[in-house]
């Protein structure tokens, strides 16, 4: 690309960035789900609402702020230390996973539930 | 990661730090970083499936679309099994993909993209019944 050192990148096809505004869509769009699933459950759960909104919106910040920290300890490992490798395994993608899924469980209990009513 | 930065010879690199899930990391080689982000960047996309067929399962239902009730409720429930589906699918085709590159070999296909595919299928002519006049 166009940089030569404060603006130099790992690879020329932008891989770290794209991969990095991929997190950032999906945890935009988990963020949206949150809201929207909390507006939801509202009249079936009560003020338990508040929690699921609670730990919800605090794994959305923590994963928005962790992928940026790791993006800059990704991005210094690979051009400045010039490492073929990753330095970061997949505990966001293990947090991320689970955090569906655990999400699509209840949206088949909400399913069940408004279905009942 | 700065501690030896320089290393003098630089033949060998230096160790990776510890990384998560310990039992895939120990084993086979670095591959080229730009193959694996894109297996990070598939399982993204794989995350945002189900959050997609979450979203339209779920809405399915609450906003009492206009269609016979069974038919609703079995669309409904069909799509939220496929977002089930879908995490599941997302992290273990990173791990057999991430696997699949350390060792060299062929990427194996997403295990589960043709059950779901089925059944967001049969989901879909579900609500298109239910949405025909005479229904």
């Amino acid at each position: 690309m166009t940089g030569e050192r404060a603006g130099q990148v790992f690879d020329s096809g932008l891989q770290p960035e794209r991969t990095v505004l991929a997190w950032q869509r999906t945890v935009l769009a988990l963020g949206i789900g949150v809201l929207a699933g909390s507006r939801m459950l509202l009249p079936v759960l009560g003020v338990l609402t508040d929690v699921f909104l609670a730990v919800g919106l605090a794994v959305v910040l923590g994963l928005f702020l962790a992928i940026r920290r790791r993006y800059k300890r990704m991005h210094a490992h690979l051009t400045r230390e010039s490492r073929l490798s990753l330095p970061h395994g997949a505990v966001f993608p293990g947090v991320m996973a689970l955090f569906v899924l655990l999400a699509a469980l209840a949206a088949l209990a909400l399913v069940v539930i408004l279905a009942l009513r | 990661m700065a501690d030896d930065a320089d290393g003098g010879g630089g033949e060998i690199p230096a160790p990776a730090p510890r990384r998560y899930p310990a039992a895939l990391y120990s084993q086979g080689a670095e591959p080229d970083p730009r193959f694996s982000l894109a297996n990070e960047r598939t399982f993204l996309a794989w995350i945002r499936t189900s959050l997609a067929l979450i979203a339209a399962g779920v809405a399915l239902e609450a906003f009492v679309v206009t269609m016979p009730p069974g038919l609703r409720l079995a669309a409904a429930l069909l799509l939220v099994v496929a977002g089930i589906a879908a995490p599941v699918q997302a992290w273990y085709g990173w791990l057999r993909i991430e696997r699949a590159l350390r060792h060299s070999k062929p990427l194996p296909a997403p295990t589960l993209s043709l059950p779901i595919v089925l059944v967001i299928v049969i989901a879909g002519v579900l609500v298109l019944i239910g949405l025909l006049p005479w229904a």
